[in-house]
C-alpha cells in the first residue's frame, strides 16, 4: 500500500493536536475530525485498506477505527471491498459536487508545488513534459539574484539529452527506451548544444535511468566552471507513467552539494505532496514516435 | 462520537448540495441544528479540508479533500485509463467533446471527459451522476441489461426519481439502441442532428459507454459509414485490450447489490446542485 504523504501532513498535524494537552481544554469537535481524517486517508491509496493498516497509519486504537468505519459505512462513504475483509471508498463519494475540470491540466496541478519549491529554495523551478521525442519546458518560475538558472519556455530537448530529460525517459518502459535510443543515434549529435551529457554513451544513459528509478530523483552539476547545479524529480501517475519532470536549478555557488543535502528532505516532502495528487490522474498517453513521424 | 460525526457528514452533504457558497445560518436551518452546532461541524470540516471559506468570506464551499476523494475513486475505474487515449483520438477525429460514463448501481457516472477541439464545443463536466436513464450514454449501458435486471431497475425507479411516463417509452428506446448498436440524443442547437454514445461490452454487458457530445450524426441519414467504422474501430480496440487484460474491466462497486447504492442526483436534491 502506497501511504499518503501529502494530505497526511495536515492529517498528522491534526492527529498530534488532538493528542496534545491543550486539546483537553479546547473544544474542537474531535469525534467529527477523527472520522474525517480516517475518510481522507483513503484518498490516494491504491488498494483497499484493512483495519490494521489504518491503525498503523493513523496511530488510533483498533476500537476507535472500528467505530469510525461503522459511522462512515452507515453513511455510504466507506464500503467493504469484494473480498469482504478490506475497506474502500464508498459510492456516496461520487455524490460530491466538487467542480471538476474538463481536462487534466498538469500546469495547474504542479504550479502551487513549484511555488512552494521556489519559496523554499529561492531558485528557478521548471516544469517539463514529453512531446513526441522531446522534453519541452511548459512552465517556470525564475530564481532571484544576479545569476539564475534559465530554461526557455517551449524549448524542446531530445529525451536522451540532459539529465532532466532522462527523468522522463526513465519512466517509459524498457522496450520504449530501447526503441527510442536505437533511433536516437548518434547520441553525440547535440553535444555542442547540451554539454551536461556530452560524450555519453547508451550505457551511461542506462546508468542514469537505473539511478533515477532507484533514487526517485537525480542531482547533477553542469561541467562549466561557473555552471549550474540541479535537482530533478518525476511527476508520475498511479502506474508510474510520467506526467512531467520538475527541475530546480541554480548557479553552483548558491546551490552547492551541502545546500542541496540540507534542502533535499523538505524538497522531497513537497514533491511527495504533489505526487499524491498526480497519482489520481492518468498521465497523457506517451507516443514516442520514430524520427520520420 | 456517532452523533457529532454524523452531523458533520450531514453538513458536508448540505455544503456539497448547495448551488452556491452557503453560510452558517443556512446550513443550521437545513441541518435543523442550532447555528453554534452547525459552526462546530463546519469548523471540523474546514480543518480537515472538506469545506473551505469562499474567498475568505463567512460562506462555505466544497474543499480540496472532497475533490481528492472523488478523483481517487475515479482512478479506481481502470477503464478510464484504457479509454483516455481513445477519447482523445475520437475528439481529434470529430472535434467534439468525448466522455466516458460507467455504471455504478442503477446510476451512470461520467468519469472522464476530453474537451472538444472546436472553437465552440460541449461543456460536459466530469462527475455527472444520474439514473441510467439520464442521458444517451447511460441508456447505451442500460440497453445491455437483461429483462430481469431491467425489472429490478424499474422497481427502483421511484427512489431514482424517474417519472413513470419515461418508462412507457423506454422499452422502445432500448430496443432501438440494441438494434443500432449505439444510442443517440437530439442536440438542441443543431436541429436534425444527434449526438451518439457507443457501449463498451465485456462478457455481454456494457461496462461503460463513450459519448460523442456533439451533432455528429444527421438523424435522417444516420452516421456516415466511414465515421461509424472509425468509432466502432476504437470501441473494438478497447474491447480487445480488456479481453487481453480482464482486470481492466473491474468496477469497484460491481460486488454490491445495485439496490444498496444510493447517490445524490440533481433530482434527489431538488435540482439545486452544481451538477451538469
Amino acid at each position: 500500500v502506497r501511504t499518503n504523504i501529502g494530505p497526511s501532513n495536515g492529517r498528522a498535524f491534526l492527529l498530534d493536536e488532538m493528542k496534545s494537552p491543550a486539546a483537553k481544554t479546547t473544544y474542537r469537535n474531535q469525534a467529527a475530525q477523527r472520522v474525517l481524517i480516517v475518510l481522507d486517508t483513503f484518498a490516494g491509496v491504491d488498494k483497499p485498506l484493512s483495519v490494521a493498516e489504518l491503525v498503523r497509519m493513523l496511530g488510533m486504537s483498533r476500537n476507535m477505527i472500528d467505530r469510525v468505519l461503522t459511522v462512515l459505512g452507515d453513511e455510504g462513504y466507506i464500503t467493504r471491498d469484494k473480498s469482504g475483509k478490506l475497506f474502500q471508498l464508498g459510492p456516496r463519494i461520487l455524490s460530491f459536487a466538487s467542480p471538476e475540470t474538463e481536462d487534466h491540466d498538469i500546469n495547474a496541478l504542479c504550479r502551487p508545488y513549484m511555488e512552494m519549491l521556489h519559496e523554499l529554495t529561492g531558485e528557478s523551478v521548471f516544469l517539463m513534459i514529453i512531446v513526441g521525442r522531446n522534453r519541452v519546458t511548459v512552465d517556470k518560475i525564475e530564481g532571484t539574484g544576479r545569476r539564475i538558472a534559465h530554461s526557455e519556455r517551449g524549448l524542446a530537448v531530445p529525451l536522451h539529452v540532459g539529465k532532466a530529460s532522462r527523468v522522463l525517459l526513465a519512466h517509459l518502459s524498457d522496450s520504449q527506451i530501447k526503441s527510442y535510443l536505437q533511433t536516437a543515434k548518434p547520441l553525440s549529435e547535440f553535444r555542442n548544444l547540451f554539454t551536461d551529457t556530452a560524450g555519453d554513451s547508451v550505457d551511461s544513459v542506462w546508468d542514469d535511468i537505473h539511478a533515477i528509478r532507484r533514487d526517485g530523483y537525480i542531482a547533477w552539476r553542469s561541467p562549466q566552471q561557473y555552471g549550474g547545479s540541479y535537482l530533478a524529480f518525476p511527476v508520475l501517475d498511479h502506474e508510474d507513467r510520467p506526467h512531467a519532470v520538475i527541475t530546480i536549478g541554480a548557479p553552483i555557488e548558491r546551490f552547492p552539494p551541502e545546500r542541496v543535502a540540507e534542502l533535499l528532505p523538505r524538497i522531497r516532502q513537497i514533491m511527495a505532496q504533489l505526487q499524491i495528487r498526480a497519482r489520481l490522474q492518468p498521465a497523457a498517453p506517451i507516443l514516442v514516435t520514430s524520427p520520420a513521424a | 462520537m456517532t452523533s457529532s460525526a454524523k452531523r458533520a457528514l450531514r453538513v458536508l452533504d448540505i455544503v456539497n448540495a448547495a448551488a452556491s457558497p452557503i453560510g452558517v445560518t443556512a446550513v443550521a436551518e437545513l441541518a435543523q441544528t442550532p447555528p453554534g452546532t452547525a459552526f462546530r461541524s463546519l469548523d471540523a470540516l474546514e480543518r480537515c479540508g472538506f469545506v473551505t471559506r469562499y474567498r475568505a468570506s463567512t460562506q462555505y464551499t466544497t474543499g480540496e479533500a472532497t475533490s481528492r476523494l472523488k478523483q481517487s475513486l475515479f482512478a479506481k475505474f481502470r477503464l478510464r485509463d484504457v479509454c483516455l487515449p481513445f477519447l482523445k483520438r475520437l475528439t481529434y477525429a470529430t472535434s467534439e467533446t468525448t466522455t466516458l460514463t460507467v455504471p455504478v448501481g442503477w446510476y451512470g457516472v461520467r468519469v472522464a471527459v476530453v474537451a472538444g477541439t472546436s472553437a465552440v464545443r460541449s461543456a460536459a463536466a466530469s462527475g455527472l451522476v444520474g439514473p441510467l436513464t439520464q442521458d444517451f450514454a447511460s441508456k447505451a449501458i442500460l440497453a445491455s441489461y437483461s429483462d430481469e435486471e431491467l425489472t429490478r431497475f424499474r422497481a427502483a425507479s421511484k427512489r431514482l426519481g424517474i417519472p413513470k411516463a419515461l418508462f412507457d417509452r423506454l422499452e422502445l428506446e432500448l430496443g432501438e439502441i440494441r438494434r443500432l448498436g449505439y444510442a443517440t440524443e437530439p442536440v438542441d442547437f443543431a436541429p436534425g442532428r444527434v449526438a451518439l454514445a457507443l457501449p463498451i461490452r465485456w462478457q455481454g454487458h456494457a461496462i461503460g459507454a463513450i459519448g460523442l457530445n456533439g451533432p455528429v450524426i444527421v438523424s435522417a441519414t444516420g452516421p456516415a459509414p466511414a465515421d461509424l467504422a472509425l468509432w466502432n474501430e476504437a470501441i473494438a480496440e478497447i474491447e480487445q485490450l480488456i479481453a487481453a487484460q480482464p482486470e481492466l474491466a473491474d468496477n469497484p462497486f460491481a460486488h454490491m447489490d445495485p439496490m444498496e447504492i444510493v447517490l445524490n442526483t440533481p433530482s434527489s436534491l431538488g435540482g439545486s446542485t452544481r451538477y451538469r
